[in-house]
């Protein structure tokens, strides 16, 4: 039994589905910084490399964005780590959530909520931020990147084109060779 | 709004359905299908209640939209209508990126593919970006709220602090600081 405590499997899918609880307000977009420092720095389990390569790769798969941690729960401990770590991060905060909408915690006049959502909203909006600052330091490693980066972000702010669109280019250009 | 709704019963198996064409159909990010679907096909909800959901979703742990799916899913079938709607939220793209994996795990070192992943990642991250500039620029005009996320930024983001901690001590001084300014 101490051999599964100690297992890869089992470490990744209780670490997830602990930051899956603690972020509030904001989804798991936030605790990005965390995983990375996780699975790259602290364990060794994969390379900067792949870790964007999976996040990438979850951005431009359908579905929510969170899930990009199942190519990582594959990479770590094959089909089984995959499907742990989306059991880990879905499953206690859905009952937490079904359990405070059947109490009625959740819901009434919403004064709590509204609350708790506005008190963190600088929080959560610096959380993202850090998340794709922490993206861009392993990614951007010259200026060609950085510059591509730059334009994807100046035309997803001022533009209403879809994401898709920008990062299928970011293929094509890298395909290329120019970056 | 969270009581299972008087009115309008709507099936397991539907929601099923519609969660599911809803992530799929989800490309970077779920929220403006969800919102069609639900608000504008369907009409399972009204404008005011999917912003009210929507809220209530983020306040709470975990995903944002699994927590919605988890309300609606409550809200018109019960629990069993909650484990409909979350399973058809995940399961399609979990497959997909199985398949996605096992591609990567194959091809993945090739160079060509190496490059249009990098030119993919550097892309990408102008839209995280992107997500985080408009978050900011949605918080109200006040020096507090600012000088809040600029600590968070500079412990998370710059100094790489242990997350659980700094978000422990931010998250209630955050609450307690604009809680006071109102």
């Amino acid at each position: 039994m101490d051999a599964f405590f100690d297992s890869a499997l089992w470490q990744l899918a209780t670490h997830l589905g602990v930051l899956s609880m603690v972020a509030i307000g904001s989804g798991l977009g936030a605790v990005l910084p965390e995983v990375h420092r996780f699975v790259v720095e602290q364990h060794h389990w994969l390379s900067d490399e792949q870790f964007v390569a999976f996040y990438t790769l979850g951005q431009a798969s359908p579905g929510p964005n969170f899930l990009y941690v199942t190519l990582i729960g594959r990479h770590v401990a094959g089909w089984w780590g995959a499907l742990a770590v989306v059991a880990a991060v879905v499953v206690p905060s859905c009952l937490l959530t079904y359990f405070l909408v059947r109490t009625g915690v959740v819901g009434g006049d919403g004064r709590i909520q509204r609350l708790l959502k506005n008190g963190l909203a600088p929080v959560s909006a610096a959380l993202m931020l850090s998340s794709s600052w922490v993206l861009a330091n392993t990614v951007d490693k010259d200026w060609h990147a950085a510059l591509l980066t730059l334009i994807s972000l100046v035309l997803l702010l001022t533009t209403r084109i879809h994401p898709l669109w920008v990062i299928g280019a970011g293929a094509a250009i890298g395909l290329a060779g120019l970056v | 709004m969270v009581a299972p709704a008087e009115a309008a019963r709507v099936s397991p198996w539907q929601l099923y359905v519609a969660f599911s064409r809803m992530s799929l159909g989800g490309f970077g990010g779920v929220f403006p299908m969800v919102y069609r679907t639900l608000v504008e096909r369907t009409r399972w909800l009204n404008h005011t209640d999917f912003a009210a959901t929507w809220a209530f979703g983020q306040m709470l742990p975990g995903s944002v939209v699994n927590n919605v799916a988890t309300m609606v899913g409550y809200r018109y079938a019960g629990a069993r209508g909650a484990i409909a709607a979350v399973l058809g939220l995940i399961m399609w793209p979990v497959l997909v990126l199985l398949a996605v994996g096992t591609a990567y795990a194959t091809v993945g070192d090739l160079a060509p593919v190496r490059r249009a992943l990098t030119g993919m990642s550097a892309a990408a991250v102008g839209l995280s970006m992107a997500t985080g500039i408009k978050m900011l620029r949605n918080l109200p005009r006040r020096w507090r709220h600012f000088a809040i996320a600029a600590c968070v930024f500079i412990a998370i983001g710059l100094l790489r602090l242990p997350f659980l901690g700094v978000f422990i001590i931010a998250a209630p001084v955050s609450v307690w600081l604009i809680w006071r300014a109102r």
